[in-house]
């Protein structure tokens, strides 16, 4: 049971990633006519949120 | 706190512009470099690749934070919201804090600083409406529980800045 489970989360955080992968890839095939450096300050800022919220999880 | 996440932003952008300024080249091999290297740490996220994250394990020392409410509260906030004093458990700030440097956007650094230290700041505005030990214990316990989604969440957020910056320099200009 428990190495189901494990297997499971695995699998769920394997997919999480891919989609996370194909979603950054997807970014950038989709602002080609804007500078690279426009679209990593979107994704810099959303990084910048998500930062913030996991560490005020650590205090 | 939230100004010294801005502090914070706009010195790594500050510090990027000004590299830049002398080796406008470097800008795209850094960014496809940072790329690599925040897909690296998104596996790490997830628990499948044993990485360090730089940082320290200091605590802001009690006797900083004995000299009345507003002083003391101003010390720990300027303290902890730079975020590289304290202890860093997420890969997810050290690669924003590289990615400033690679972007060397001033603006940018602050946007992103002040966003960082305002999120950074929500378990203390929870907290006050909290008036007994207790309620502070038990939404500290509920904060520390979210840990391990804290860490898939930002190892995905890793991995679409990691895709996008290995990706995106090669397609646009």
């Amino acid at each position: 049971m428990m190495i189901g489970h494990l297997h499971l989360g695995e699998t769920r955080r394997g997919l999480l990633l891919a989609a996370g992968l194909l979603a950054g890839f997807a970014v950038a095939l989709s602002t080609v006519g804007l500078s690279w450096q426009t679209g990593a300050a979107g994704l810099g800022l959303g990084l910048a949120a998500l930062a913030g919220l996991a560490q005020t999880c650590s205090a | 706190m939230t100004a010294a996440g801005a502090g914070l932003g706009a010195a790594c952008a500050a510090a990027g512009a000004g590299v830049l300024a002398a080796a406008p080249d470097a800008q795209q091999p850094l960014a496809v470099a940072l790329g690599a290297i925040a897909l690296a740490y998104a596996l790490r996220e997830q628990g499948w690749l044993p990485l360090p994250v730089p940082g320290r394990d200091w605590q802001v020392p009690a006797s900083w934070v004995r000299h009345g409410f507003y002083r003391s509260a101003a010390i720990f906030g300027a303290t902890v919201g730079f975020g590289v004093f304290t202890r860093i458990p997420y890969a997810s700030l050290p690669i924003l804090l590289a990615s400033l440097v690679v972007l060397g956007n001033v603006p940018l650094g602050i946007a992103a600083g002040t966003l960082y230290g305002l999120m950074r700041a929500l378990s203390i505005y929870s907290s006050m409406n909290s008036n007994e030990v207790e309620q502070l214990v038990r939404l500290n316990q509920r904060l520390i529980a979210l840990t391990p989604a804290a860490h898939q969440i930002t190892g995905i957020a890793l991995a679409v800045l990691g895709a996008y910056l290995v990706t995106a320099p090669y397609l646009q200009r």
